[in-house]
């Protein structure tokens, strides 16, 4: 190789390592601007659960004026947003969080919940389906998604997430709840009604269980679905979204 | 360099040649003080830890083009040391013994439970031996040992450990053989075996028993290797035989031992084509016996466990690392930093260490001119070639050392490279003695300074034991016992494991039966509780979700199932 080539390799080395040192320094900066937000958001928890609502709400903005990036100042504020009820906002902030950060799991399961409040189901059950994929060990996402698909009317989708929510929350009831109406929705009164009773064994006095098996009793062909609401929290609101038996 | 330059002839050569070292040396430098700086910097956890393994390739374009610019001054004159062989491998046991000491009474931490649980429950070697390990692995001599040690020492941590040590010392005294044989010099052979011995990298292997694995695999490579070397130049057809049969033989144990040995074929081509000890006709043999035991040993690892086994990888996954790990091995072997343990002594330590390191980085690679081109590529393709198998086991950057067990047979090379530039120094040794003795007593202070995490997370992960057994005792009778539901195990201290794997087993030996526990954790783990859906779980009576405090070492009972699920400790009754 002539000489005059290595020496310009050995200078493509040192350009790119100076390139690399310069990337560093900057997402150091980052980093630190990241730590500061982390603070300012702990201290937003604080004002909200104070019932400073609108004081946490004000820190938060301001933060996010000077360091519009802040993931975690913005993550707070959604979570702020939506613990007041004001859906939009905290729907626009949260779709932010997860163009920054795809792999959040916790945004992605919320949005999912703030989606369904304001109507959007497929939208809502998109969302769902992101949060079990970024976090699949979590029965919890896979309730909310089997609830989010049987309201939907997708009786494939809930009973398989109902099964996954049981295998990775069996000691929790509104796993089983869940499951449970995915096999009513399919056809299945004797293991929806399996379910339930697993349910009422993890919490002889779960409500939500006792409710279902009401109405199963009543309709054991099919769940007479209502038109899809934009109330659910978790599994066990999920008789709510049934017609009364009376 | 470029003929029109020549003019007059020696003093320009000379002038060019010192103005191509000096510019390589200043180039070199700003890589590598940029490379430490950045690895100061990083953070394990950051998603810019791509930037390491750059800076390393970086280094190594830099070398290459430096090495070329200066061109090569290796001597032919033989530099030995005048010392008896019995004090050259009195000094390399030594220095693999002394730094370790202090891991024999370190204890189990995570994965060793499984491996000792299997080993008590097989009811015979062959049974140990057929077992298919944590997950699908198929390793029957590293089960085998791990069975003797459950028969003759009844599975003591020490037993482990000690043997641990005596295998890294065989190890070391195999690299010192090897290294005789091809850097030709019983002081390149020295230094590279005393640095293989004593370098920080190799800590884990060493502190954790579960990674022996490593050890026995580099045991009988090596010994392969050795017998290869013999093969190849043994004059006696016997005797040519014998050592063929010899490394094949040891390559099946060093496969049977662990999936890194499946590189060696390759590492076996690369010693007979620049080894420069074989002829043609040596190398095919050797080649090809050793592919025909590779292929007999994947037929049949498939025929035991119906697939290759190991860690289910998606094709991604190979996108991501395949052109990183012999990276990030190379700059962990020359840059090993441990980064929250040198958080400790403060920013200046720090730095010293990092300008230390630096030093002894640039003081490697203005020394490359004195090593052949042909040794140079040995030292370099053995790392790269043997560096294979680990992409496959998710070797991630890690400031922490972690998964550096990957490394303990690659990094050879590098520890032969090394002694091969210090021979190639020796003209005067007594400076370059000096030198080379001050790198080995600071790895070898890493490398007593690196065990200290492994002590702490084997008294962390007693203590638990110990916390969770005794609340068994407590809670449950002989026929009933509890099922505990636990949170809050550390699961690693310092890079070192802690309980990450194999509670309920690490429990199982300690009450003497098998006990229900499901740990509460967000890894992706069998029979693991989320700790979000934790809180929703309706413990049934005979459930306890505990808690346990590292600080104190206790296991709170944080609620159980119900009034009626308590029981009296005395007779297990509801």
């Amino acid at each position: 190789m002539k000489r005059t080539s290595l020496q310009c390799l050995l200078c493509v080395a040192v350009a790119v390592a100076v390139a690399i040192f310069v990337f560093v320094l900057l997402a150091e900066t980052r980093e630190r601007a990241d730590t500061f937000a982390g603070q300012v958001a702990a201290g937003a928890q604080k004002l909200f659960a104070s019932g400073q609502r609108e004081e946490a709400v004000a820190a938060l903005q301001e933060l996010l004026a000077v360091s519009p990036d802040s993931v975690i100042a913005r993550r707070e504020l959604a979570m702020e947003l939506s613990a007041s009820g004001q859906w939009r906002a905290a729907a626009e902030q949260l779709r932010l969080v997860l163009k920054t950060s795809p792999r959040d799991a916790g945004a992605a399961a919320k949005l999912a919940e703030v989606l369904d409040r304001l109507g959007d189901l497929q939208g809502a059950i998109g969302y769902a389906r992101t949060a079990c994929r970024l976090d699949p060990e979590n029965g919890l996402r896979w309730a909310a998604l089997s609830a989010l698909a049987f309201r939907a009317g997708e009786a494939n989708e809930a009973a398989r997430s109902g099964q996954r929510a049981v295998r990775y929350a069996q000691g929790v009831p509104e796993a089983h709840i869940a499951l449970g109406f995915a096999r009513w929705l399919d056809g299945d009164a004797a293991g929806a009604a399996r379910s339930f009773s697993d349910a009422l064994a993890l919490d002889p006095a779960s409500p939500a269980a006792l409710d279902a098996l009401t109405r199963l009793r009543a309709h054991p062909n099919r769940p007479p679905l209502r038109r899809p609401s934009t109330s659910l929290e978790s599994a066990h609101l999920i008789s709510h979204h049934l017609e009364s038996v009376e | 360099m470029t003929a029109g330059r020549r003019a007059p002839a020696e003093r320009s050569d000379s002038v060019l040649a010192q103005t191509d070292r000096r510019a390589f040396l200043l180039a070199s430098a700003v890589v590598v003080w940029i490379t430490v700086v950045v690895r100061r910097l990083v953070q394990p956890e950051a998603s810019i830890s791509w930037t390491y393994q750059t800076l390393v390739l970086c280094l190594l374009v830099a070398a290459i083009a430096g090495r070329w610019l200066m061109g090569e001054r290796a001597s032919t004159e033989s530099r030995d040391l005048a010392w008896r062989p019995p004090l050259l491998w009195g000094a390399v046991v030594l220095a693999a013994i002394l730094p370790y000491l202090g891991s024999v009474g370190n204890g189990f931490v995570s994965d060793d439970f499984g491996l000792a649980m299997i080993a008590r429950e097989s009811r015979s070697a062959a049974e140990a031996m057929r077992s298919t390990g944590l997950i699908a692995f198929y390793r029957p001599v590293t089960m085998l040992v791990w069975w003797l040690g459950d028969r003759l020492w009844h599975g003591a941590p020490a037993g482990y450990h000690l043997l641990a040590i005596a295998l890294h010392v065989a190890n070391s005294l195999l690299v010192y053989a090897l290294g005789r044989r091809l850097i030709g010099s019983s002081y390149g052979a020295l230094v590279g075996a005393l640095l293989f011995a004593v370098h920080p990298l190799h800590v884990e292997p060493l502190c954790w028993p579960a990674a022996m694995s490593d050890l026995l695999c580099a045991g009988f490579g090596l010994a392969s290797l050795l017998a290869l070397l013999i093969y190849h130049t043994s004059a006696a057809k016997g005797g040519r035989a014998l050592a063929l049969s010899g490394a094949l033989i040891s390559f099946a144990l060093a496969l049977f031992s662990k999936e890194v040995a499946l590189a060696l074929p390759g590492v076996v081509v690369l010693v007979g084509i620049l080894g420069g000890q074989a002829d043609r006709r040596s190398v095919a043999v050797s080649g090809v016996s050793y592919v025909v035991v590779l292929a007999a040993y994947l037929w049949w690892r498939m025929h035991v466990l119906g697939g290759l086994g190991g860690y289910a990888l998606p094709l991604s996954f190979w996108n991501t690392v395949f052109p990183s790990g012999p990276l990030l091995l190379m700059g962990d072997f020359l840059f090993p930093t441990h980064t929250t343990l040198l958080a400790r002594i403060g920013p200046i330590g720090w730095w010293l260490v990092l300008v230390a390191m630096a030093a002894v980085v640039l003081w490697l690679l203005a020394g490359l001119d004195r090593v052949p081109a042909r040794r140079l590529w040995l030292w370099v393709g053995f790392v790269f070639v043997l560096a294979v198998p680990s992409w496959t086991f998710r070797w991630q950057p890690s400031a922490s050392f972690e998964w550096t067990r990957f490394a303990y047979l690659p990094t050879v090379g590098l520890a032969w490279l090394f002694g091969d530039v210090c021979a190639g120094r020796s003209i005067g040794w007594r400076r370059s003695g000096v030198a080379t003795g001050l790198v080995l007593v600071g790895c070898s202070l890493l490398t007593v300074w690196y065990v200290t995490p492994w002590t702490q997370a084997g008294r962390l992960a007693r203590s638990a034991v110990q916390a969770g057994a005794g609340l068994v005792r407590k809670l449950g009778g002989p026929d009933h016992p509890p099922t505990l539901y636990v949170r809050g195990l550390p699961e690693a201290y310092q890079g070192a494991p802690v309980l990450a794997n194999c509670y309920p087993q690490a429990m199982n030996l300690a009450v003497g039966r098998e006990v229900p526990v499901r740990v509460v954790t967000a890894a992706p783990r069998s029979g693991g509780v989320h700790p979000d859906v934790m809180p929703f779980w309706k413990l049934k009576p005979g459930e306890y979700l505990v808690s346990f405090e590292a600080n104190t070492g206790a296991m709170r009972i944080v609620r159980s199932g119900g009034a009626a699920g308590t029981r009296s400790p005395a007779g297990g009754q509801r």
